[in-house]
């Protein structure tokens, strides 16, 4: 989570200025606004391939029902199938419609293509995660906005490191932009596997989430208060935060003049 | 080891009640202040004392949780669960008091700055009422062991739990003003060392019969809390604080509010350390002892290895915050807060 939150506040901070970049601002502090977040995302981001992948096989270990759930894999399997797109049907355990690359789960999940890869079919249909679908998505969804922006943080550092200078096209402006959204995007994919890939259980196959909820009343209404609050900060934050965009900054009045 | 653990909740403890009921306080303050224009100096004093500690008062109570959930689950979970509803408007007044504290400094009017004032002052004495109403619960053996089993509403609207959420209230409200008169102090704003120095002197008084109110109160509600308050260790701790607080009160009446500010912290802090000896071995009275409460061993070790790591980091970061802060070094501008929003001297001559 560490070097997600570095990436996702790198590419935030990083549209942002983008944008500004797009619209012809090229002053310093638009560069700098530019550079220092995207040079933090950009290295962070191939930390969080190999910390993923760290992660991948872990859960492959110590939660396999998760690990078949974010892959729709109905029936256990040696050298198993790494299966792309299509829908996953909860009564045969099969996925429809995917596109499927032999041997790859094994060798994704153990780094070893002939490993056997466990299947939802290893417990009770009671104890497997309810929407497969929405937990294979999410992941998918995950990994591949996750793959993107490494690439775009790549391209940046390789550019930065030959040319010493930002890339010209303007499509890298545009794909930092929709970097921003897409980082968020991906953190929050990646949240949804945790805890929907997780159902039904609070602590893995220890303890179930009805068991461990409180029976205290008023939980609706604690719900809808924390909701009310929070909804409330965002509003605040918002009109905040458009107030100080609005505003110009001591650093763009001082420093408006292009340095490269 | 389940006593070690106790300690660090109760050093946790006691450091909130004095540096985050200090940072109530000055809400307090700011609430009752008047008017933006005759309060516009003394939210100007506040703020400017508040901006620098504001957020790092309240690791303390993060500190508390953390500690008490990870060595003392079933404690832990028999009060979050039964003593729910001050505790979710404790915790939703600790945002909104912090948001609007935050917000209040970008202001663009007064109308705007009066709005999040309002609403950081009020929670500012919402949040430590509603915490001592929790400690009443706690203390008056109104939390049964087990998951919510206690009533929902007597458990914390009770006269314990309401005298010591006044206590919470008026203790803080004591700190912030021997802290708020020794900073007015530090940039020579006399006017408003004196008005501070009176507000202690008053805050000292009604929390001094607020405390010895309480004392009768126990003794009808908690028999064994008020024998425990009455003999022993936590005797001592009792008359430790009363003299902290005439030291206090003398210091102050006598215009020397630096040394001022330590004593009054000692006298609050000894309550705290007098409650817990009170309530020894116990952590919910005549239910729960501290042993039958206690997480495995395995659990504390990692807690204690995890604290010490952790306060390597912690202890110096904010002894030198509170040390800047507490010399006055860290440059913090004082403007009287309705001054911020009106014309400016300069602006007021050029035609």
């Amino acid at each position: 989570m560490y070097i997600a939150g570095y990436m996702v506040a790198g590419f935030i901070v990083a549209a942002v200025y983008a944008w500004s970049f797009l619209k012809g601002d090229r002053s310093r502090y638009v560069r700098a606004g530019l550079i220092i977040p995207l040079t933090v995302a950009a290295l962070a981001a191939p930390v969080q391939v190999i910390v993923g992948d760290w992660a991948g096989r872990e859960v492959a270990k110590y939660q396999p029902v998760k690990l078949a759930a974010m892959e729709g894999l109905g029936q256990t399997e040696k050298g198993a199938t790494l299966t792309l797109g299509g829908l996953y049907h909860s009564d045969s355990g099969k996925v429809t419609g995917g596109i499927g690359v032999p041997k790859a789960l094994s060798l994704l999940a153990f780094h070893d293509p002939n490993a056997t890869v466990k299947g939802l079919n290893t417990v009770p249909r009671a104890d497997q995660p309810g929407p497969v679908n929405l937990v294979r998505y999410s992941f998918t969804t995950m990994v591949g906005v996750g793959t993107l922006l490494a690439l775009l943080g790549v391209f940046f550092v390789a550019v930065w490191w030959r040319n010493a200078r930002l890339p010209r096209s303007k499509w890298f402006y545009r794909a930092v932009i929709a970097a921003g959204p897409g980082a968020v995007i991906a953190l929050i994919c990646g949240w949804i596997v945790t805890e929907v890939g997780r159902q039904p259980w609070i602590v893995y196959q220890v303890m179930r989430v009805e068991d461990s909820v409180t029976t205290a009343g008023g939980l609706p209404a604690v719900f809808a208060a924390v909701m009310t609050i929070y909804l409330t900060l965002l509003g605040i934050i918002v009109w905040l935060l458009r107030r100080l965009a609005a505003q110009p900054s001591g650093a763009q009045a001082i420093e408006k003049q292009d340095i490269v | 080891m389940a006593e070690a653990c106790l300690a660090l909740a109760m050093i946790g403890l006691t450091a909130y009640a004095v540096l985050g009921g200090a940072d109530f306080g000055a809400g307090f303050w700011d609430l009752v202040a008047g008017g933006p224009e005759r309060g516009g100096r003394v939210r100007g004093l506040i703020k400017r004392s508040m901006s620098p500690v504001w957020e790092a008062n309240h690791v303390w109570l993060i500190f508390v949780l953390v500690v008490l959930w990870t060595a003392f689950p079933v404690f832990f979970g028999s009060i979050m669960s039964s003593l729910y509803i001050p505790l979710m408007i404790a915790a939703l007044g600790i945002i909104l008091r912090g948001t609007a504290f935050a917000v209040r400094g970008q202001a663009a009017t007064i109308a705007e700055a009066r709005w999040f004032g309002a609403i950081f002052a009020s929670s500012s004495v919402l949040v430590p009422f509603a915490l001592g109403t929790v400690l009443g619960g706690v203390a008056s053996g109104r939390v049964p062991v087990g998951n919510a089993l206690a009533d929902p509403w007597s458990s914390w609207l009770n006269p314990t739990s309401i005298l010591l959420g006044a206590l919470a209230v008026a203790s803080g409200a004591y700190l912030a003003a021997v802290f708020l008169a020794g900073d007015a102090e530090k940039i020579g704003q006399r006017d408003l060392v004196e008005l501070f120095r009176a507000r202690a002197l008053a805050a000292g008084a009604v929390t001094g019969v607020l405390a010895i109110g309480g004392l009768i109160v126990i003794r009808d509600e908690a028999r064994s809390l008020y024998d425990g308050l009455t003999s022993g260790g936590g005797l001592i701790c009792v008359i430790g604080s009363a003299l902290f607080g005439l030291a206090t009160l003398a210091l102050v009446a006598t215009r020397r509010v630096g040394p001022a500010r330590w004593t009054s912290a000692a006298a609050v802090g000894a309550v705290v350390f007098g409650w817990g000896f009170a309530q020894s071995p116990y952590l919910l009275p005549g239910q729960l002892t501290i042993d039958r409460a206690a997480a495995p061993g395995a659990t504390l070790t990692a807690l204690l290895v995890s604290t010490a790591i952790g306060l390597v980091v912690l202890v110096p970061s904010l002894a030198w915050l509170y040390r800047l802060t507490l010399r006055g070094e860290i440059v913090e501008e004082f403007t009287p807060l309705d001054e911020k929003f009106a014309p400016s001297a300069s602006e007021r001559t050029t035609p």
